[in-house]
């Protein structure tokens, strides 16, 4: 990066703090520092709910996605405008009328504290798991990216988090979100434009010859990881668990200075969310087409790659490069011969050349094998997973001196902003759930009960940097994240839902159906291959049926429900 | 002596006052509808998009 990059870069994010902490100078009661003193514009709502769940890892992961396996991933989101439906109709005016500070109170008053610490833990395990993941992701790229060490990247932009969640509490999460959206709409369409334009004529359709345009599959085999029934089915479950019940959304939308608000700030997200995610897997299938006519490197995190090149096997890593840099010619030559035979629009031509397409693809797929097995041969504990590093490398490599300052300034933005909505929430369902219900006499010193709020959110904040630091992933980024919530999001769902439509079910039958559902989520997960999607109904559907067996079953679960 | 009059009441959301559950369904019915037909219409997309490059 230039002087120019550094410059963007350093007043991007030193403007967004800047106006969050100015803004949010106020919130000195327990309500404003959780809620926002419920305030809070539709737009606001809705840009707030929508930059709570685009992580970091949206903007670089997903773009990985839609290079390594093509459109097929955004069908996990085609449950979300139905459960964003049934959250407006059914979680928010109950949540609102109670006028609870998290999703878990409400848990409280239908069935009893054991079964609210229950919610509450389930979503502090997850959550906080996922925190380490969220946290990690852009450490890592950026520390490739700007050569520091990845170690005091997780330190440095995990205490800048933490200092401006508990200096600012959600308000300022809620204000600064709307810039960082800003910062990372313009660079994504700055992305987008460059792309597009320097794409050959009918670039795409050597994406389509190659299969990765395949954004929709209508297969019932449910070994398959993204079809149109588990986006459709098990989409809708986990959308439904994580907006309805995770107390990171939930405290985005009750904030809404109504009820109308708060609905229209998810409507917003119901229509806009697919949308969005095809769009950024549109820009990965495009960057993979770039790479078929623009020089590739073999294995797209550099640093890994270069570390191994000087190192003892040098010449095997130096070999595979040259073995690279032929099949991606062969590979260039059969997409510009492909796309010429699909001009002529002449069938006994296109045939063969698609098949000379995919054959050349296989070569290059071969080699970056190889040089996968090569980098663990050389070093067991390496991340062979290279496709969350091709998006920056892309910006890198091909934006000009300015968006790359700006596009950084991008992930960091986002960072910061899921960060702080995670940790904020943490930090709340801490206090509220758990510290509160501990101890209750400390309820009328207000005052102390913000200071722990911050003394959790700071808790967590070093939590997730501790995580990160000894973690190592080898699942893609996204994929890591969705499969982490599946496990444990369909029973905290089933939780709200029987607590909704079952009322006479009580605490005690709830209590032992959810946690023998969640042992049956992950012992099937041990056992069985099918996509994780469908262990969020899996979740659900075992906790509402087992609390309502117990119910009618045992006699000591027969309770009177309330 | 005069009394003040009462301040007129503050507008008071109607959504508010409607029962939680499926029954709010029915005010907001016609945004939930147009959500259900962006949703048909962009799946619709998205299949002829996967056929038109496959």
């Amino acid at each position: 990066m230039n002087a120019l990059d550094w410059l963007v870069l350093l007043g991007t994010m030193l403007g967004i703090a800047a106006y969050g902490t100015w803004k949010s100078r106020r919130a000195g009661q327990l309500d404003a520092y959780l809620r926002g003193k419920q305030g809070t514009r539709w737009f606001t709502v809705g840009v707030s709910v929508a930059a709570t769940q685009a992580s970091a890892i949206t903007f670089l992961s997903i773009p990985g996605q839609g290079f390594e396996s093509g459109l097929g991933f955004v069908q996990n989101y085609f449950g979300l405008p139905l459960a964003l439906i049934l959250v407006c109709a059914v979680f928010l005016p109950v949540y609102r009328k109670l006028g609870v500070y998290t999703a878990y109170e409400y848990l409280g008053r239908r069935f009893d504290g054991k079964t609210r610490l229950l919610g509450a833990a389930l979503f502090l395990l997850q959550r906080g798991l996922a925190s380490g993941v969220t946290i990690y992701a852009p450490a890592i790229i950026l520390s490739t990216v700007l050569g520091w060490p990845i170690d005091a990247t997780i330190v440095s932009t995990g205490l800048l988090v933490v200092a401006y969640t508990v200096t600012g509490g959600s308000v300022a999460v809620s204000l600064t979100q709307k810039g960082q959206m800003a910062v990372i709409f313009s660079g994504m369409v700055a992305a987008f434009a460059l792309l597009w334009q320097r794409l050959p004529e009918d670039g795409l359709a050597v994406a389509g010859a190659l299969g990765r345009l395949e954004a929709v599959d209508f297969a019932l085999d449910p070994d398959r990881r993204y079809t149109f029934w588990s986006g459709v089915l098990g989409g809708l479950f986990l959308s439904l668990s994580y907006f309805g019940t995770d107390q990171s959304q939930v405290q985005r939308y009750v904030g809404g200075a109504s009820l109308r608000e708060g609905r229209l700030g998810l409507v917003c997200n119901a229509l806009l969310k697919i949308p969005m995610q095809f769009l950024i897997l549109l820009l990965g299938t495009m960057m993979f087409v770039f790479y078929h006519f623009q020089p590739a490197p073999v294995f797209f995190n550099r640093a890994e790659w270069e570390r191994h090149t000087v190192g003892p096997a040098g010449a095997r890593f130096r070999e595979l490069e040259e073995r690279h840099g032929v099949a991606h010619a062969q590979r260039q030559a059969a997409a510009r011969a492909w796309l010429a035979a699909r001009e002529a629009g002449d069938p006994a031509v296109e045939v063969p050349a698609r098949q000379a397409l995919k054959a050349a693809q296989a070569g290059v797929d071969t080699v970056r094998r190889e040089a996968k097995a090569a980098l663990v041969v050389a070093d067991p504990r390496a991340k062979t997973k290279d496709s969350d590093y091709v998006f920056m490398h892309f910006i890198l490599g091909q934006m000009p001196p300015g968006l790359v300052g700006l596009l950084v300034a991008v992930m960091f933005a986002a960072a910061l902003g899921s960060k702080a909505g995670e940790l904020n929430a943490l930090g709340t369902t801490t206090a509220v759930d758990f510290w509160r219900h501990l101890r209750p006499r400390a309820v009328a010193d207000e005052a102390r009960e913000v200071r722990m709020a911050k003394v959790f959110t700071a808790g967590w904040g070093l939590f997730a940097i501790g995580f990160a630091l000894f973690a190592r992933f080898s699942e893609n980024l996204i994929e890591a994240i969705n499969i982490l919530g599946s496990l444990f999001y369909g029973v905290v769902l089933g939780l709200f839902l029987v607590a909704f439509f079952a009322r006479r079910v009580g605490g005690t039958a709830v209590f032992w159906g959810a946690i023998a559902a969640q042992v049956l989520v992950l012992v099937l997960y041990r056992t069985l291959s099918i996509s994780y999607l469908w262990y969020n109904l899996i979740g659900c559907g075992a906790c509402f049926g087992l609390s309502l067996a117990l119910q009618a079953c045992l006699p000591w679960a027969r309770e009177r429900a309330r | 002596m005069k009394r003040p009059a009462d301040p007129a009441p503050r507008a008071r959301d109607p959504d508010e006052d409607e029962p939680p559950g499926l029954p709010g369904l029915s005010r907001w019915s016609h945004v939930y509808a147009l959500i259900l037909v962006v949703f048909s219409l962009l799946v619709a997309g998205l299949v002829w998009f996967t056929a038109h490059y496959r």
